[in-house]
């Protein structure tokens, strides 16, 4: 890591990159695909962390990241919000979309960030909450919408999405042009919001114990 | 074009912010909009319980007071009359006894009638209205005409009791309030159900008055109305036709006919 952070931004990384872990802890029991995206979002943002404490290039990982995350939020809302007879066509058109992202970041290379393709899956990412939070306010199960876990995954996601969009679709951009502004974003937007959601995921976890213990009781 | 990045990053936020504000607030007020429906709804039901209650409560009290009134006076001087006959054996007491007990066994029979229309049950529908019609006409205060197109077959007894309850409400709603000088009653029996319309030229109710008034307290005869539609799933409807009142009811006929 670089010594020139200051100790509040040092912090700030550190505490992005253990925020999954509560969510990791309290989910653990429900093996969701939601629980698996804040696993594997932890053991990435752990091997980003290290191997920026070690200097060594870590962009490679980012398109495993974007893949990976892809992946479980499609299965996450797909699952959750897509009607049962459109669900083999959602499940289509992301393997459709895995292919294009992979083809796509091998032709050009694999060891740089995909940043375009990435701010495209984040735009997806928007509509799959957009389309929850439309479910949500369809179907209300939840007399206080603040005890419904899909809402606080849907509000989680789009919150995270909504500022990582910008950022990755300028990244190439202000790369060259202000490079420095683009670290101040990383560091001071996108740690943010991943803290935000690791501990809104985590409290849509501990709501779905509570109702699960409420249905059992 | 750092600045325009962080507008648009800023913007980004705020929408999505906006969006999930609006989400709980809509939801909240669909919920809330639901709360009221199935809280005037109960209320509604609460009420035409009630009054269901009521009508049958003020339904035994006139019962009750026409037996001991004027049938158990009719009885007791029967008794005066016989225990009299006893000493003097007097053959115009026995006649006036005689009398009195015919009076009884009428007026018993006439308040069997009213809790239970035999020619209902004999003769079905049509024939009850028409002598419903008649019985009404004879009294000079109104002229009241029954007329039914196409002869009426035996319907279901729960229809036609409750179509027929239903005009006797309404017949004595229109008497007591409209101070109208004719009623036209027809029964048509359509692909759909039974139509039945009352038209009279008195002051008739409106659709809206009629909702009013059976939301409101009391008005038991209209909620009573209300209930023997419901059992029926029939439907009423208040309109004009030039200067005369006309009230709709419609009874689908799904149920098996007798």
């Amino acid at each position: 890591m670089p010594d020139n952070l200051s100790l509040f931004t040092k912090v700030l990384i550190y505490l992005s990159t253990l925020s999954g872990l509560p969510a990791v802890m309290v989910g653990r029991n429900k093996r969701s695909a939601i629980w698996l995206y804040v696993l594997l979002s932890f053991i990435f943002d752990v091997n980003g962390t290290v191997l920026r404490i070690m200097n060594i290039p870590r962009f490679w990982a980012s398109n495993l990241f974007f893949l990976v995350e892809f992946l479980c939020f499609s299965c996450y809302f797909i699952g959750a919000i897509c009607p049962q007879k459109y669900k083999k066509v959602a499940y289509y058109l992301t393997g459709a979309m895995v292919l294009y992202f992979v083809i796509h970041t091998s032709m050009k290379s694999i060891w740089h960030t995909n940043f375009v393709d990435g701010a495209i899956l984040y735009g997806i990412y928007i509509f799959y909450c957009l389309c929850g939070l439309a479910k949500v306010i369809q179907e209300i199960e939840y007399v206080m919408i603040e005890r419904n876990p899909t809402f606080i995954f849907c509000v989680a996601i789009l919150l995270y999405a909504s500022g990582s969009f910008i950022i990755l679709l300028f990244e190439n951009k202000l790369l060259y042009l202000e490079n420095g502004l683009i670290l101040s974003l990383w560091l001071y937007v996108r740690n943010p919001l991943n803290i935000f959601k690791n501990l809104l995921i985590a409290y849509g976890f501990i709501l779905m114990n509570k109702n699960k213990w409420v249905r059992s009781s | 074009m750092g600045s325009l990045v962080i507008t648009a990053i800023a913007v980004m936020l705020l929408l999505s912010v906006g969006i999930v504000f609006f989400v709980v607030l809509y939801q909240r007020r669909v919920i809330k909009h639901q709360e009221d429906i199935r809280s005037i709804n109960e209320r509604k039901q609460q009420e035409l319980i009630q009054a269901s209650i009521r009508g049958e409560e003020e339904e035994r009290m006139r019962i009750a007071s026409e037996l001991h009134d004027d049938v158990g006076a009719t009885l007791s001087s029967v008794r005066l009359f016989l225990h009299a006959a006893r000493r003097s054996s007097d053959a115009e007491i026995l006649d006036q006894s005689r009398d009195l007990l015919d009076d009884s066994i009428r007026k018993v029979r006439n308040i069997s009638h009213k809790l239970q229309p035999a020619l209902l049950q004999q003769l079905g529908l049509q024939a009850s209205l028409e002598s419903f019609a008649a019985m009404l006409s004879k009294t000079g205060n109104i002229t009241i005409a029954y007329s039914c197109p196409v002869p009426l077959p035996r319907l279901n007894d729960n229809v036609e009791l409750s179509v027929y309850r239903i005009l006797q409400e309404l017949t004595s709603n229109i008497l007591k309030h409209a101070h109208a000088s004719s009623i036209t009653i027809e029964t048509l029996l359509l692909p759909a159900g039974l139509r039945t319309v009352i038209v009279h030229d008195g002051e008739g109710l409106t659709e809206a008055t009629y909702k009013e008034l059976t939301y409101k307290k009391g008005a038991i005869g209209l909620k009573n109305i209300v209930n023997r539609l419901k059992s029926v799933n029939a439907s009423i409807s208040f309109d004009m036709q030039g200067d005369a009142y006309r009230i709709i009811i419609e009874t689908p006929l799904s149920e098996k006919r007798v």
